[in-house]
């Protein structure tokens, strides 16, 4: 369905390069919701816009079986129209000069899609779709008059009125209140049951295992493994994806989190596996050279000198 | 809409500034209403009243009380009162007394009656001035002889005289030969009739010139009784149908207290002056605003949008023009353009306004480009461009939407740098000097002053103030409009 | 057991253009001599007032409308604020931040920043209060090179612990820890959590911790209070907050938080609706807008905290009839 095969980024920090983004690959197949998980600075961002195309990289990006990493005009506006992408802070990733309505019809807009009439159904009934009800109090208001909840909302519905086939969503709950943060997370599980695939991007492994098929882990600017839900959850390989979900807390009394890494008491190495400084099973190979992702079981692979 | 009208008339900085600008406007637009002159520093209309004349409302004051005012009589031909001798008729419509003479010696007097109430007043009125207009038609081989008075009392004096070629001797100046056998017109049209261009002068005699050393004709306004005449006289010399139209005469006693803001060292209207600049200054100012927030915004835009090399070159363009100190290279451009006719016929104004504009956008682009560069780090923009939105669609669709606020208070601040480097110019005698600007009325009363002995306030408040509320309230506007249409302000947000 | 700090009725408002927020509204809890109190609740709840109050740090459009905050048996609201600033605050009562970018000054190095606080507080020699820094650094499993560098050379993780080192620098009695680890990872967040209770164990001081959280109270707190809109909705020892809570609020709360061991369910709830307006609360209860059990008297009385076996607090008319 969508693929990026060694995706690179390198920023300018300070005159310095920085590698966000170190050979990815990533792919999420149709009618899949697929979890991206990691801390901050490791890229996940960078590397849900890339596969949009929002970020320059080296690389390429697979879209039904054709490469569009470098198309313009016309077969832009189709990738545009059908992969869509939901940020993190809805109140920022909405223009507050506009109203609901047209925060929403702005994408028909710009691609001409439908009559006035026809854009004004498919806002409709995009907004009842995210479960803003009833849609015509909500469309004729302002962003400033809704909470951050109905505001991640209109901003699922600005992509859902596209009628995507993909959707990065990153961090689409994260600011929220946990008290509403599954009734946004529902609204991609029903997507999910319409064919339509996500790349959750998160930096909590508890909430995107609730709806993810399969989960990628990434570590300073590259995946270290990737798996079912299963897999990454019951059974984790690698050091890193099992310091995280040793360290997720649980709701219940006397439940202890262990940290089960080093501090980042020290710089992020030049060569050598990105986590050797933290690493508690390190060995000396792991200084010199990162291991490649190898396979432990069927469709499940680590990136580790472990196995 | 209504939301933000509500929310700027909340304040009241606005309001004060609204109620000025809206003030200027109105004076502005209504200049040609408020005033008769279209230029008073044109000759033909200085001296309207005595050079440094205050106001008319300041005879409040004890030191300007007892100044007589400047009167103007406007008759109409209803006030006419016709005397005839001989075979005359005569009939009144609105614009003239039209009288038909038959005969030899056959004469009309037409005279218009007025009363100026000369006791109340310290001293007469500096000069006063007569304009007069008429038409005598004749047959052939008729000649027709136009004399006009002045009455006081049972003194007439003759001020002007209209005669036939043959009789021109009778007078040394200026007698306008009417020719004869023609349709002519006549008319006065007078600057001040004093005692160079007056005929009456010359019919005075010796002791009468000595005692008017200074303008005679006004001392006819000093003493009683205050009731007055003015007559226009046609008399037929040689018996032939002649019709005479004569039109009501304008009179104008100039004197020492002026109209709303009295006059300056011409003799001009000094409110003519205000109203007249303000018009100016505020359309030069306005403009020049406009196309330097134009300038500004557009390069602003693309180094703000575009960014890295594009955004380099531009910046440091910017960063030079800031280098350059703007106001004594306006000068130096100013002089050696008009001064050398560099430019041949091109409006003065024209050369300020596109000088001031080309020196002045820099400070607008680095705020617009920085203001650009905080709004494209917006997730919102980047969700415009997810959504397939181009260029063109982010820059008119949230880009210049979100710095409508910016825009607008650009505008409204540049208003009062404007007006503050042209009346500068116009101060030190670079900019416009042929037209009142509230730059150069300043600067011919700081010049002028220095060779008067006194504080000519009518004079120097009106542009000085002007100039101050105009800026003060072009600031405060701009600021009550950014605040108000910028929404992110609002929420406490960058 | 002794009782560290108590808070009673207090009220906590802040004044807007025409009305006024009523961020804390008859708030009473307390914190036992050793403990650490999970202050709960979600945006807007006031937990964050409540540690502003506490500390004496309150905006200047925030005002103490009433109540009484009890440390070491004087009121500390209407204690004098010099004698507050020399004797209490960051002595006794210490108050760790959320990292963000302006928790720690960028013009001055951390070991400097930390002889200031002692030296502010205590008549000591300098080099005795640099000897300080760099132990109360190593306490918290810092290297004390760091001492040595600008806030904006350490990580998010490293500039959590010098906070921590710096609040724990006084020995004080009372730590408010202020949404310590929400700007951090998981993991980093695992270790900041193990820390703090470490510290606890070996220092004694008692602890509130708040955060929005649940489930990290569960691995570390003592006691729970949860907050909604500005008032207190339940209280009691974690074990009974979490096993047996009586409030809808928490039990819907509870049930919202993602579990990883419950993955598979692939189902969790949401409370319907949005947290209340606080400068127009409604009448009554003011969780009654999203409560399941809605009845006619939430809308009518402000339900009373009443108190079950084992100084367990609930704020609902559910209960009216078990007092």
């Amino acid at each position: 369905m969508i693929e990026g095969k060694s995706i690179s980024v390198k920023f300018k920090v300070n005159g310095r390069d920085f590698q966000a983004l170190k050979g990815v690959n990533i792919k999420v197949n149709k009618g899949e919701v697929v979890g991206l998980a990691g801390e901050s600075g490791s890229g996940k961002t960078t590397l849900g816009r890339a596969i949009l195309l929002l970020q320059k990289f080296q690389g390429q990006v697979i879209w039904d079986g054709r490469d569009v990493t470098k198309v313009k005009g016309k077969k832009m506006k189709e990738f545009r129209m059908k992969n869509q992408i939901v940020y993190q802070d809805p109140f920022d990733a909405i223009d507050i000069r506009l109203k609901i309505f047209d925060v929403i019809a702005e994408g028909l807009r710009i691609h001409h899609e439908g009559s006035k009439q026809e854009i004004r159904d498919s806002v409709m009934e995009s907004l009842k779709l995210v479960g803003l009800n009833p849609p015509e109090q909500f469309a004729n208001i302002y962003p400033t008059q809704l909470s951050g909840g109905q505001l991640q909302r209109v901003a699922i519905a600005r992509t859902l009125v596209m009628r995507p086939d993909f959707i990065v969503a990153d961090e689409p709950v994260s600011m929220l209140d946990m008290s509403i943060r599954a009734g946004i997370l529902e609204i991609f599980n029903e997507l999910k049951s319409k064919g339509t695939s996500t790349l959750m991007i998160t930096h909590d492994l508890s909430t995107v295992a609730y709806v993810s098929d399969r989960i990628y882990v990434m570590y300073l600017g590259k995946i270290v493994e990737s798996g079912l839900t299963s897999q990454i959850v019951e059974n984790p390989k690698h050091p890193y994806t099992q310091a995280l979900i040793s360290s997720i807390p649980v709701p219940e009394p006397g439940y202890k989190v262990e940290p089960k890494l080093k501090d980042e008491d020290v710089p992020v190495p030049e060569k050598g596996c990105p986590l050797y400084p933290r690493c508690p099973f390190r060995m000396e190979k792991c200084k010199t050279s990162d291991p490649e992702m190898v396979q432990v079981e069927p469709g499940h692979e680590v990136a580790c000198y472990l196995y | 809409m209504n939301k933000t009208l509500k929310s700027l008339f909340k304040r009241k900085s606005f309001l004060i500034s609204f109620a000025i600008l809206i003030f200027f406007v109105i004076i502005s637009a209504t200049a040609n209403l408020l005033t008769p002159y279209t230029n008073p520093y044109e000759f033909s209309q200085e001296y309207i009243a005595n050079p440094y004349s205050p106001p008319d409302w300041a005879s409040i004051f004890p030191q300007y009380s007892g100044l007589p005012p400047t009167t103007t009589y406007q008759f109409t031909t209803s006030h006419a009162v016709v005397q005839k001798e001989g075979n005359v008729s005569f009939t009144k419509n609105s614009t003239y007394v039209i009288g038909e003479l038959q005969g030899k010696n056959s004469c009309l007097n037409v005279s218009y009656p007025f009363t100026y109430n000369s006791p109340a007043y310290k001293k007469a009125p500096s000069s006063f001035s007569l304009n007069f207009t008429g038409l005598i038609k004749t047959s052939s081989s008729t000649d027709v002889q136009v004399n006009i008075y002045l009455i006081h009392g049972n003194k007439s004096y003759f001020l002007e005289s209209f005669v036939p070629v043959d009789y021109s001797f009778n007078f040394l100046y200026p007698t306008c030969p009417l020719p004869v056998n023609s349709v002519s017109n006549f008319s006065i049209e007078s600057g001040g009739l004093n005692f160079v261009n007056s005929p009456y002068i010359s019919s005075l005699s010796g002791s009468a010139r000595l005692e008017g050393g200074i303008l005679i004709p006004s001392l006819i306004f000093k003493g009683d009784p205050t009731s007055y005449n003015v007559m226009v006289s046609v008399k037929d010399l040689s018996g032939g149908p002649v019709s005479a139209y004569i039109s009501p005469p304008k009179l104008k006693n100039e004197g020492y207290l002026y109209g709303i803001l009295g006059t300056d060292f011409r003799g001009s209207s000094v409110f003519s002056e205000f109203v007249l600049g303000a018009r100016f200054d505020l359309e030069l100012s306005v403009a020049t605003s406009l196309v330097i927030v134009g300038i500004g915004l557009i390069l602003g835009l693309i180094a703000g949008y575009k960014g890295g090399k594009t955004d380099t070159v531009l910046n440091s363009v910017t960063d030079f023009f800031l280098t350059i100190p703007t106001l004594p290279l306006l000068i130096v451009l100013e002089s050696v353009l008009v001064a050398t006719n560099l430019i041949l016929n091109v409006n003065k104004a024209f050369i300020i306004f596109t000088l001031i504009a080309l020196l002045s956008w820099m400070a607008t682009m680095k705020i617009i480009r920085s203001a650009t560069f905080t709004l494209k780090g917006r997730t919102f923009v980047e969700a415009s461009r997810a959504l397939g939105g181009g260029s063109f669609h982010i820059l008119f669709k949230h880009l210049i939407p979100n710095l409508l606020g910016i825009i607008v208070a650009q505008i409204a601040y540049d208003v009062p740098t404007v007006i503050l480097v042209e009346s500068g110019l116009d101060f030190l005698g670079l900019g416009i000097t042929s037209f009142p600007t509230w730059g150069n009325m300043l600067g011919y009363a700081s010049h002028e002053l220095t060779a008067s002995n006194g504080f000519v306030w009518w004079w120097i408040l009106p542009p000085g103030l002007g100039i101050i509320l105009l800026s003060a309230a072009f600031y405060f506007i701009g600021t009550a409009l950014r605040d108000v249409l910028s929404p992110y302000k609002t929420r406490g947000e960058a | 057991m002794e009782e560290e700090i108590s808070i009673e009725k207090l009220k906590t408002y802040f004044k807007t253009k025409s009305d006024y927020v009523k961020a804390v509204d008859d708030l009473s809890m307390s914190v036992k001599k050793g403990q650490i109190m999970g202050l709960a609740g979600e945006s807007g709840s006031g937990k964050s007032t409540v540690v502003t109050t506490i500390f004496r740090v309150l905006p200047s459009n925030a005002e103490v409308k009433g109540g009484k905050i009890t440390f070491e048996g004087n009121d500390i609201l209407s204690m004098d604020e010099k004698k507050f600033k020399k004797e209490i605050r960051w002595k006794k009562i210490s108050w760790i931040p959320q990292v963000s970018m302006d928790s720690l000054d960028p013009l001055y190095t951390v070991k400097s920043q930390m002889m200031e606080t002692i030296l502010t507080h205590e008549d000591v020699s300098k080099a005795e209060a640099a000897e300080r820094a760099y132990k109360a650094l190593e306490s918290v499993k810092l290297n004390p090179e760091i001492a040595e560098k600008y806030p904006h050379e350490l990580s998010g993780g490293q500039k959590q612990r010098v906070i921590i080192a710096m609040a724990l620098l006084l020995n004080p009695s009372l730590v408010i820890a202020d949404e310590p680890t929400t700007a951090l990872d998981v993991v980093t967040q695992a270790s900041i959590v193990e820390l703090l209770t470490k510290k606890k164990k070996e220092m004694g001081f008692s602890m509130i911790f708040v955060t929005h959280d649940l489930s990290l109270l569960a691995t570390m707190a003592d006691a729970v209070t949860v907050m909604y809109a500005g008032q207190l909705a339940e209280s009691g020892n974690a074990e009974t907050i979490f096993k047996s809570p009586e409030h809808p609020y928490t039990k819907l709360l509870l049930k919202s938080i993602p579990d990883i061991r419950k993955w598979k369910e692939r189902k969790l709830y949401s409370i319907p609706g949005e947290p209340p307006n606080l400068e127009n609360p409604p009448s009554g209860c003011r969780f009654r807008t999203r409560c399941p059990f809605a009845m006619e008297i939430c809308k009518d009385k402000v339900p009373e905290p009443v108190t079950l076996k084992g100084g367990h607090v609930v704020a609902c008319h559910l209960l009216g009839d078990k007092k």
